[in-house]
Parts: structure tokens; C-alpha cells; sequence
């Protein structure tokens, strides 16, 4: 059985046709992870895709010596950042706390301003896709601490939502 | 979309994307080819009118002289004949060729590469058709 290697060094060589062993191997993860932070089907696929073509785009790049899988998925986490950013995903809180849709943008804009620096900064990420863990890592903070201020945030937000209502 | 729907796809716009490249990397390349041999061949001609009309090329014909001739007046002649060439016009010569050389060392290097992709996307399409 032909490994990784040998067969993006294949590719490497012309043999394009390679590629479609790797698809056929990769596609259910790059799916499952893509699929446990977006919900629509029809944006999970093209995120799929797009992850495999910017593998393939960057295979002369590659370190063959590294394993398939973790670079994908983190194309993948790439493109769902970008698809985050585009979408401009509104903050997951109460669902009750916007009525229409282009209430989302001056909700969040006008709101974040109450928060301060880090606390934005956290819900930002959080809102985005990234996991506690991530968060922790990315600001070399514990994960429990994250935890708390994410929570107390969101809070905050909130109380702030219901004044402004009231 | 079920996953076996979806790497078709997949696999369908990767060699979309390759049919594309391989198509204007192949053009540029021959584009490039032509117009570097044909720049060459006129740089090359225009400087050879010159030292025509110049008479660069008498300073060669004492080669119908005797040895002894030849050898005393080699030097000097090559000295003056090199004193009397477009210099400027000849080192635009040599870096037309110099990357005529380049290109086509290039397209020799990846001859097997372009061929396999080639033959990958002609199996590709005859077998989706």
C-alpha cells in the first residue's frame, strides 16, 4: 500500500490523478471536523472543497515528512475563520436578544464598546469558532480562566441588552 | 451531498484548476520560446550587417596568407575586429540567448512533468465524457 508520501511525491511529478487518493482518504474527517462548528451542509461541502484545493495548490510546499491530516485540517480551520469573518456570525447568545437581521450589526458593534479590550478580544475568538483550548493557547491563559471570562462577558452583554430594552 | 458526491467534485475542480495552469504555463512557455528565437535571430542578423557593411569580416581574410603572416597579425586583427563589433547590440544578443538556454533547459526539466499531467488530465476527461 502506497503511503502519503509516495504519493504526493507522485503528484509532485505530474501524476495528478494521485490526488484522488488522498481526497478519498481525508474527505470523511476534513467533513466531520468542519461539520462540529457549521451547520449548514451546503457550507460544510464548499469549505471541504476549498480546503483540498488549497492542499493542492499548496503541495509543492509541502513537508512530506509531516502527516496529511493535521495540515488539512488546518487549511480547514483557515477557511472557517475566513468564512466567519464573511459571514460576520453574531455572537452566540440568547437567540431571543435580536429580532431582525440587520439588527445583528449595530447590535454588536454598538454593544462590544461596553465590553473592555480583552473581554471583546475573547468573544470575538469565541464567536469565530475557536474552542476554550484554542483561546488558551492562543492568549497563554488557562483554560478555566478563559472559561470564566468568556462567561462573565457574555453577562455583561446581556445585562447591557436588557437595559437598553428596558 | 454524500461524501462519494462530494470528492468527485473535489477531484473534478482540482483538475480544472490543473487543465488551467497546465494550459498557460504550456502557452507562456512557447510564447516565451518564440519570441526569445525570434528576437535572437533578428539581434543576431543586424549585428552580422554591421560588421558587413563595417568590412569587420576582411580582417579574417589574411587567412589566405601564408603561416607565418596569420600568426604574426592573429591577435591584433581579433583585438581590432572585437574594437569594431556593436557592443551594446552584442550584449543583448548574448542575453537573449543566455535565457533562449534558460527557457528551453527549463522545458527539457519538466518535460516528464508537463507529459504525466497531460496524459493524467486526457485520462481524466475521456474516462468523465
Amino acid at each position: 500500500m502506497t503511503g502519503d508520501k509516495e504519493i504526493i511525491e507522485s503528484i509532485r511529478r505530474g501524476e495528478i490523478d494521485k490526488f484522488s487518493t488522498i481526497v478519498e482518504k481525508y474527505t470523511t474527517g476534513v467533513y466531520r471536523f468542519i461539520s462540529l462548528k457549521i451547520y449548514n451542509k451546503d457550507d460544510v461541502d464548499d469549505l471541504v472543497q476549498e480546503s483540498f484545493i488549497n492542499f493542492y495548490k499548496a503541495i509543492e510546499k509541502f513537508d512530506t515528512k509531516r502527516p496529511v491530516l493535521p495540515y488539512l485540517l488546518e487549511i480547514a480551520k483557515n477557511e472557517m475563520k475566513m468564512y466567519f469573518r464573511s459571514h460576520k456570525k453574531a455572537l452566540p447568545l440568547n437567540e431571543n436578544m435580536v429580532t431582525e437581521k440587520d439588527d445583528i450589526e449595530t447590535f454588536d458593534m454598538n454593544i462590544l464598546k461596553h465590553l473592555t479590550a480583552e473581554e471583546s478580544r475573547l468573544l470575538r475568538d469565541f464567536s469565530e469558532g475557536f474552542s476554550l483550548a484554542e483561546i488558551g493557547r492562543k492568549y497563554r491563559v488557562p483554560v478555566n480562566t478563559v472559561k470564566s471570562k468568556v462567561r462573565r462577558a457574555r453577562i455583561k452583554l446581556k445585562k447591557i441588552y436588557d437595559d437598553k430594552k428596558s | 451531498m454524500t461524501t462519494k458526491n462530494l470528492e468527485k467534485k473535489i477531484i473534478k475542480k482540482v483538475f480544472k484548476l490543473e487543465a488551467k495552469n497546465t494550459f498557460f504555463e504550456m502557452a507562456s512557455k512557447v510564447i516565451g520560446l518564440l519570441l526569445l528565437v525570434f528576437f535572437v535571430w533578428i539581434f543576431a542578423t543586424t549585428i552580422l550587417d554591421i560588421l558587413k557593411e563595417q568590412g569587420s569580416f576582411d580582417l579574417f581574410f589574411f587567412f589566405r596568407d601564408n603561416v607565418e603572416v596569420m600568426r604574426r597579425y592573429f591577435l591584433e586583427n581579433v583585438v581590432t575586429f572585437y574594437d569594431e563589433t556593436p557592443k551594446l547590440l552584442l550584449f543583448i544578443l548574448f542575453s537573449l540567448f543566455a535565457g533562449l538556454l534558460l527557457l528551453v533547459l527549463t522545458i527539457v526539466k519538466n518535460y516528464g512533468k508537463i507529459s504525466n499531467k497531460i496524459k493524467s488530465l486526457y485520462n481524466f476527461y475521456k474516462k468523465n465524457e
